[in-house]
């Protein structure tokens, strides 16, 4: 069998015949409810709290009963519970506990909190020239900008709104405290992170926290690093009680106040010489709410491939992430991707046409190929192919007949993306530091010892995929386990594409010194550590050299149909070429796809959630609309073969790339229909009515 | 607290609400999720509840001479379903929720939840709909433009249910229909437009056009219709129409977009109208 054969997901039976326990299925014994209670401001100082008198079996928790009021992400600035201030709506003060909901909703909503409200600010524009708001700025230079010849000069401004990420299980943990152990169990993509926090959090040892997640539904980013704030609670709460306390969020609760995708301005500014690019700038802004959480690194990426899938000589990216009264904005899918792939690939098609040539030769004067430097002045070290993927992607989607054509109303859009697979820089060998573990028991059947976890995506599949095809045994003989902390060693967080390629790296190496000793008839343990290749080379102070093991690339075409009388958009056919090195699966590479483009529609034109004062306005599923089956276009996907040398099998990310390039291709086809440039997304009925009439 | 009752006949339901004041739960599509507070906890119903959408009294569709008589409580996929309805009143009722929302939500409830966005009320107004009211004192027959007051408001008394919705047979010919949504199913509306017309050896003898959605309650000028039917000035008659917007901007779209795509496809659609079959 070829590694890449379609086989049926692992996980998919459980799902589907709901045998499946989610975490709201789980019976604990003694089990107690937590609801949180939550700042109704956005900015100020916690006079007092009231709690209603009267009540029994009722028990708050609050900062006091964290031993550390911090939770660590990577730097340790948000409370577990708010302290005397708060800095967003929604923020937790306290969690109310008990057995019986209605007592605590009766309790909760006789609770009065004394504010002393404050100036919050809400907007990018807002923080503008003050330092005080700047969560992490960056920048960087290529080659020489300050000195260059140019004849011609282009400017756009771009801006993104928020996204949601919708998973359709909502955050949910149990905390219980038994025998001196806390336990979290529940939705999660990075039990190690959670781990991590309650080690900074509680005062216990590490063999007294274990994390375990449960079967996860659904979670893009989103349960990367908030789950580390709801463990932190539930693990004071447990502790506090001795029982088994369980949060779990309401969906309008959830839509409310858990991170979302950074809202971003950027400008680029492209210098010309007889209708060559010479030399671009480009400055990005992000929202980042009132904590850092991980937007520093959302800013990196959203900087780090900044030329996209082009080759510029003289260039400078500047980014400056703000802290502001909203929402916090933290991790998903395509992580600060989205967003600057949006700028560029816009600014590309609008300098295309500004020179009066056609988008698609336009970019192949500049498409990067082996051997060039990146943004990040790092020497590409892999083939490029992105020619041919034009190629391909000009057969599949018929591009050349339909951009002549001009069908009234009828436009067809572009767009070509780098996606870096894994931890930007020297992450992987410096900070996440990766173990796997392969154990074969008596009977030979293998177990898959990792912390990455199945939401959804199919890591369960792949990675077994790759052992059982190493081994060269029947998949059914593989074991692989949700994550238990006491049992699995950290192979990592399930984050930034890089569970298939450095995770099943590790994996594939070990399967291999496995498969010497598959005749062995005791229990064999084979443990496998990351190593960072050495063509990687990084300066993170300067941002300077390899930003990415490895690249996957996408060719991506929209056609789109514009009513002329209501402006509404039908998005009729998405075409895909991709270059994720060898597919692991056809299926649930498919999938990716599939996903990532119905994502990828939402935020081009669709998903439209805004913030009043810090309040999300879109909090509900008839308020913020994802596609239907009845939105989907007709998807037309390719692959490009292009083994990457350290994936297994040859296998490169494929997780997050499907989204990426979706919003611009959608973007530069509603250009196409109708002439005006379109410089924020997501791109609905109104906004095109607000460009074309007034 | 709130007590809760499920009445067995249309009579003890009169009897109930005369002297006690209740929620109407029929459907509960909308006011079962308003009164929600946390997942598997109580709801927060500040008043009683009477459970009504069991009645088989004030379900079904019947046709006479001169209207169509829908019961309160019959579910908007009966509507969809009905080989009685015509289709101008079958068709919205199609676009409205979702398949589970429509085999639960009822005619009476849209129309006595009175929201904005309720999509069935366009027709009810273009046709000059009647709402049959019963309390245990008596029956009363109101115009749907009486009974809604405002957004969420009717003139529903404490005593009463709705109990039928009278539809006049207009003997229309011809009819328009279009939501716009942000999504193309499952979907609220930012406005929607509604015309019917009967039309007889290319003559124009009645036109009906009722936006929704857009105001807090439908907007319909019978008066600006008669004219049009006279002078056939389409640009005048959305004049009128323009003189009564009064459109907000909220989460689901804006002022402007609402307003100026209501006149848009009203102007789109009455100069069809006047085309055909010219």
């Amino acid at each position: 069998m070829n590694i890449s054969d379609r086989i049926n997901r692992i996980d998919s039976k459980e799902k589907i015949n709901g045998q499946g326990k989610y975490i709201e299925d789980i019976q604990f014994e003694n089990l107690h409810f937590a609801r949180t209670l939550r700042s109704t401001i956005p900015k100020g100082k916690i006079v007092g709290v009231k709690y209603p008198e009267g009540y029994e079996g009722i028990c708050i928790v609050d900062a006091r009963d964290v031993y550390r009021n911090q939770v660590h992400m990577i730097d340790n600035e948000m409370p577990v519970f708010a302290d005397e201030k708060v800095s967003y709506i929604g923020e937790p003060i306290a969690l109310i506990v008990g057995k019986d909901k209605n007592n605590i909703i009766r309790f909760m909503n006789q609770i009065e909190v004394y504010y002393e409200e404050e100036h919050g600010i809400f907007s990018i524009d807002e923080c503008r020239g003050k330092t005080e708001q700047i969560i992490s700025s960056h920048r960087f230079d290529k080659g020489n900008i300050d000195s260059l010849d140019y004849d011609d000069v282009f400017e756009r401004e771009y801006t993104t709104g928020y996204q949601e990420q919708l998973y359709m299980e909502k955050q949910g943990l149990v905390g219980d405290f038994c025998e001196g152990i806390v336990t979290i169990y529940g939705s999660m993509q990075c039990p190690y992170y959670i781990k991590n926090a309650l080690l900074h959090c509680m005062d216990l040892p590490s063999d007294q926290i274990r994390v375990v997640q449960a079967l996860t539904g659904g979670a893009f980013g989103g349960k990367e690093e908030y789950p580390s704030l709801m463990a932190c609670q539930v693990a004071a709460a447990a502790q506090k009680i001795g029982a088994p306390v369980r949060l779990v969020f309401d969906r309008r609760e959830d839509m409310t106040y858990t991170t979302k995708r950074h809202p971003s301005r950027s400008i680029i500014k492209s210098y010309l010489k007889k209708g060559r690019i010479v030399g671009m700038e480009y400055f990005i802004e992000l929202d980042g709410g009132p904590y850092a959480g991980l937007t520093d690194v959302v800013l990196q990426r959203a900087l780090l491939t900044m030329t996209g899938c082009y080759s510029i000589e003289n260039f400078r990216a500047e980014g400056i992430s703000y802290r502001t009264n909203n929402i916090f904005t933290g991790a998903f899918r395509g992580f600060g991707g989205p967003q600057s792939m949006f700028a560029l690939e816009q600014h590309i098609n609008q300098l295309a046409k500004h020179l009066k040539i056609d988008p698609m030769a336009f970019r192949r004067e500049y498409f990067v190929k082996q051997g060039d430097y990146s943004a990040t002045s790092g020497q590409f070290h892999e083939e490029i192919f992105l020619d041919q993927m034009a190629d391909q992607l000009q057969l599949l989607s018929g591009y050349q007949d339909k951009i002549n054509r001009k069908l009234p109303n009828h436009g067809i859009g572009i767009s070509f993306i780098p996606h870096g697979g894994g931890f930007t820089g020297d992450g992987e060998a410096n900070h996440i530091k990766g173990v796997v573990k392969l154990v074969k028991d008596k009977e030979g059947y293998v177990s898959i010892l990792v912390s990455s976890v199945e939401m959804g995506q199919g890591a369960k599949t792949v990675l077994s995929k790759i052992v059982a095809s190493v081994l060269a045994i029947d998949i059914h003989r593989i074991i692989y386990h949700n994550p238990d902390t006491f049992i699995v060693p950290d192979s990592g967080p399930t984050v930034a594409s890089r569970t298939t390629m450095v995770v099943g790296n590790l994996l594939y190496r070990a399967a291999q010194k496995l498969k010497k000793q598959m005749d062995c008839l005791d229990e064999v343990v084979v443990e496998e550590h990351y190593i960072h290749p050495d063509y990687m080379v990084w300066d993170q102070d300067k941002l300077k050299g390899n930003a990415y093991l490895s690249y996957s690339w996408s060719a991506v075409a929209a056609e789109v149909i514009i009513d002329p009388l209501t402006y509404e958009i039908t998005c009729t056919d998405i075409y895909g070429v991709y270059d994720v090195g060898t597919p692991i699966d056809k299926s649930a590479l498919l999938g990716q796809i599939h996903g990532g483009i119905a994502q990828g529609l939402g935020y081009g034109m669709m998903e439209v959630m805004t913030s009043n004062q810090g309040l999300i306005q879109h909090n509900s599923f008839s308020s913020y609309t994802v596609p239907t089956m009845s939105d989907m276009p007709i998807i037309h996907s390719e692959c490009l073969m292009n083994p990457y040398q350290d994936g297994p099998f040859g296998a490169k990310a494929a997780g997050e790339l499907t989204l990426v390039g979706v919003a611009p291709a959608i973007a530069a086809a509603v250009e196409d229909a109708l002439g005006f440039e379109m410089n924020h997304l997501p791109i609905t009925p109104e906004l095109i009515a607000e460009v074309v009439l007034k | 607290m709130f007590e809760s009752f499920r009445p067995n006949s249309l009579k003890d339901l009169l009897t109930l609400i005369d002297g006690r004041e209740c929620y109407k739960f029929a459907g509960g599509t909308d006011l079962y999720i308003r009164k929600r507070q946390w997942q598997g906890a109580e709801r927060k119903f500040d008043k009683d509840v009477a459970f009504i959408g069991h009645l088989d009294e004030l379900r079904g569709i019947e046709r006479d001479g001169y209207a169509f008589h829908i019961k309160a409580c019959t579910t908007q996929n009966d509507v969809v379903n009905s080989s009685i309805l015509p289709e101008y009143i079958r068709v919205p009722y199609r676009l409205m929720g979702n398949p589970a929302i429509r085999n639960t939500a009822t005619v009476g409830g849209n129309i006595a939840n009175a929201a904005q966005v309720a999509d069935s009320l366009p027709i009810l107004y273009a046709t000059d709909a009647l709402l049959l009211l019963k309390s245990i004192l008596g029956s009363r027959i109101v115009r749907i433009q009486d009974f809604i007051v405002g957004k969420y408001r009717t003139n529903l008394a404490k005593n009463e249910i709705i109990e039928e919705v009278i539809v006049p047979d207009g003997n229309f010919n011809g009819y328009a229909y279009r939501k716009i949504g942000s999504r193309k199913a499952s979907i609220l509306s930012k406005l929607s437009i509604f015309i019917v017309y009967r039309k007889e050896n290319q003559i124009l003898e009645d036109v009906r056009v009722c936006i929704g959605a857009v105001n807090e309650i439908p907007i319909r000028s019978p008066e600006a219709e008669k004219i049009f039917l006279k002078n056939h000035d389409i640009e005048a008659f959305l004049l009128h129409l323009k003189k009564m917007f009064d459109a907000e901007t909220d989460k689901r779209s804006t002022k402007f977009y609402r307003e100026e795509v209501s006149i848009r496809l009203v102007r789109h659609f009455l100069e069809k109208i006047l085309e055909d079959g010219e």
